[in-house]
């Protein structure tokens, strides 16, 4: 018989945080902002200043709604058309991926 | 050895990878495009980020996004796969800029083998055999026509930075040698951005055989035999050697995959090895569970040893590229008499008794990149399954592929069974009697 050698215990003991699920909103919303990039969503211009914008607000086409930024460019996200924000959908400094509905607005 | 790794590939590739670092108790990441958000490797991974639409040119070749994926999931590791970025050395130095590690041979030989005429000059320098050729690039063409004269028409001319068989022109005589180098440098310009062109020996009945060479990173290299190819794109893999399935992928750090292949006399070049899951088992290599935790695991010395000839070198190996079948522009050359239009709908892997009809396990491997309810997409490879049988004899081989193929269901989709089943039938095929251009002809032949 040959002698076994002990299983050396795992390098890595599972980890307890949360992935990233639950899935983000993908559902078609006709006033749905999607994500064009992967990145990490900035409400607001400086931290500390106050957000470009907030649920409640009139926003017009084209006005800045939240900076993305990817491999250290910020990359202003404007609205594609104009009307009241109805929600938001990601937080300060959270990550976005490609696709994924961060406002909307009606 | 690392905690977490982004994997910047798709389908049964990364998903060889996933389970190996799932086994290595490495967290996964899975980047996607959205028309893989429903696919196994997403399903599986610990977290999985989407990088783009479809177009691989703005998800999996997206070489921002998937750096940016890296970075908010803070992994330290990517690993390319193959194909995609794999093979790119300004990603391979770019992910090394950003801190995180490129799982892969390193930029600087990744530029060396991409090369083609600086490969053929190091192989040279290492006293390999390569196919007698023009020196170097061609400069000048007189000296090409001299040298061409000495070795003997045909001549191939190449792209130095070329692959995938374009820019290639063949010449038969001086005169064709002078008219088509100039149009081979502009096609190598248009294709690879690089117009260096050089020539050889046209072979005209090539075989394609590949040796795998993995390397752990410190001092241990093992090679895994010998295997030839049918025909890159369709190819039934010849039974012969056989690469890991596991080292490869798993081990982080520590391997460095490359994968050389060599003509009749050697041509030299390399790629990340291709979809070859034929066994590791051939070897029975894998990552060296005991090794000290605290380095990145290394090949063992009992693996060392199981390199090459010194292991089981009577064991032959068979696989075959189980895909759905559709008819795509730049797959023309390779249509089957079964196709359908458009991609298809995988409903369900018919079920036999209990079991999902998948053959009977007697010696067989099976790598699976779709599950029931799997919609094969259009965008990338039609790769549903491998399969992949052993058996001690060519003759062994055959039979069990076929009695393994015969018991294959795959429903909703065509596939290319029917033809995988007719090539266990031809002689030329069990005999070993082929070349590169075999199976075109044979599809040609029976359409």
């Amino acid at each position: 018989m040959p002698r076994r050698r002990p299983l050396p215990l795992p390098h890595h003991p599972p980890r307890q945080e949360q992935p990233l699920r639950p899935r983000p909103i993908r559902r078609a919303h006709p006033g749905a902002v999607t994500s064009p990039m992967v990145g990490t969503v900035y409400l607001s211009p400086q931290p500390g200043s106050p957000p470009f914008v907030r649920v409640g607000d009139i926003v017009s086409a084209g006005q800045t709604l939240l900076i993305i930024e990817a491999m250290k460019v910020m990359n202003q996200i404007k609205a594609p058309k104009g009307g009241k924000l109805t929600r938001i959908l990601t937080a300060d400094s959270s990550p976005v991926e490609f696709g994924q509905v961060v406002m909307i607005l009606e | 050895m690392f905690d977490k790794v982004l994997i910047a590939n798709r389908g049964e590739i990364a998903l060889r990878i996933l389970r190996a670092c799932r086994e290595m108790g490495i967290h996964t990441v899975a980047v996607h495009s959205t028309a893989d958000a429903q696919a196994m490797h997403v399903r599986l991974a610990d977290e999985s980020v989407c990088i783009g639409p479809p177009s691989v040119r703005e998800s999996y070749l997206n070489i921002p996004a998937i750096l940016t994926a890296a970075s908010i999931t803070g992994a330290e590791a990517i690993h390319p796969g193959l194909g995609f970025l794999a093979e790119n050395a300004d990603f391979a130095s770019m992910v090394e800029e950003h801190g995180l590690t490129f799982i892969g041979p390193t930029p600087e030989h990744i530029r060396m083998m991409g090369d083609k005429v600086i490969a053929k000059r190091v192989a040279n320098e290492l006293g390999l055999p390569t196919v007698p050729g023009s020196d170097g690039a061609i400069t000048d063409i007189e000296v090409a026509v001299a040298r061409a004269e000495e070795i003997g028409y045909p001549v191939l001319i190449k792209a130095s930075g070329g692959g995938g068989g374009r820019g290639m022109k063949i010449a038969r005589n001086a005169d064709e040698l002078r008219s088509q180098v100039p149009i081979a440098r502009a096609e190598a310009k248009a294709y690879f951005n690089n117009d260096e062109v050089y020539f050889e020996r046209y072979l005209d009945k090539p075989r394609h055989i590949e040796m795998q060479i993995l390397g752990d990173g410190q001092g241990g290299c093992v090679h895994l035999g010998e295997r030839g190819l049918l025909a890159a794109a369709l190819a039934p893999e010849d039974p012969g050697g056989s690469a890991l399935a596991r080292a490869d992928a798993g081990t982080a750090r520590a391997y460095r995959p490359g994968r050389r292949r060599r003509d009749a006399g050697a041509q030299v070049s390399w790629r990340r090895h291709a979809g070859i899951p034929v066994p590791g088992r051939a070897f029975r290599l894998h990552r060296d569970e005991h090794a000290d935790p605290g380095r990145a695991s290394g090949f063992g010395d009992d693996q060392r040893r199981r390199s090459g000839a010194g292991a089981d070198p009577h064991r032959g190996r068979l696989s075959s590229r189980l895909r759905s079948e559709f008819d795509q522009a730049d797959r023309s050359r390779h249509r089957m008499p079964h196709q359908c239009r458009e991609p298809g709908h995988l409903h369900a892997f018919a079920r036999q008794g209990d079991r999902l009809s998948r053959p009977g396990r007697t010696r067989r491997a099976h790598r699976f990149g779709a599950l029931s309810g799997y919609t094969v997409p259009s965008n990338y490879d039609s790769l549903v399954a491998k399969l992949i049988v052993h058996g001690k004899t060519r003759h062994e081989c055959v039979m069990r592929m076929k009695r393994a193929l015969h018991e294959y269901v795959i429903a909703g989709i065509e596939t290319n069974i029917p033809l995988q089943q007719r090539l266990m039938e031809e002689p030329d095929f069990i005999n070993g009697d082929y070349d590169i251009h075999w199976l075109e002809r044979f599809v040609g032949r029976s359409e």
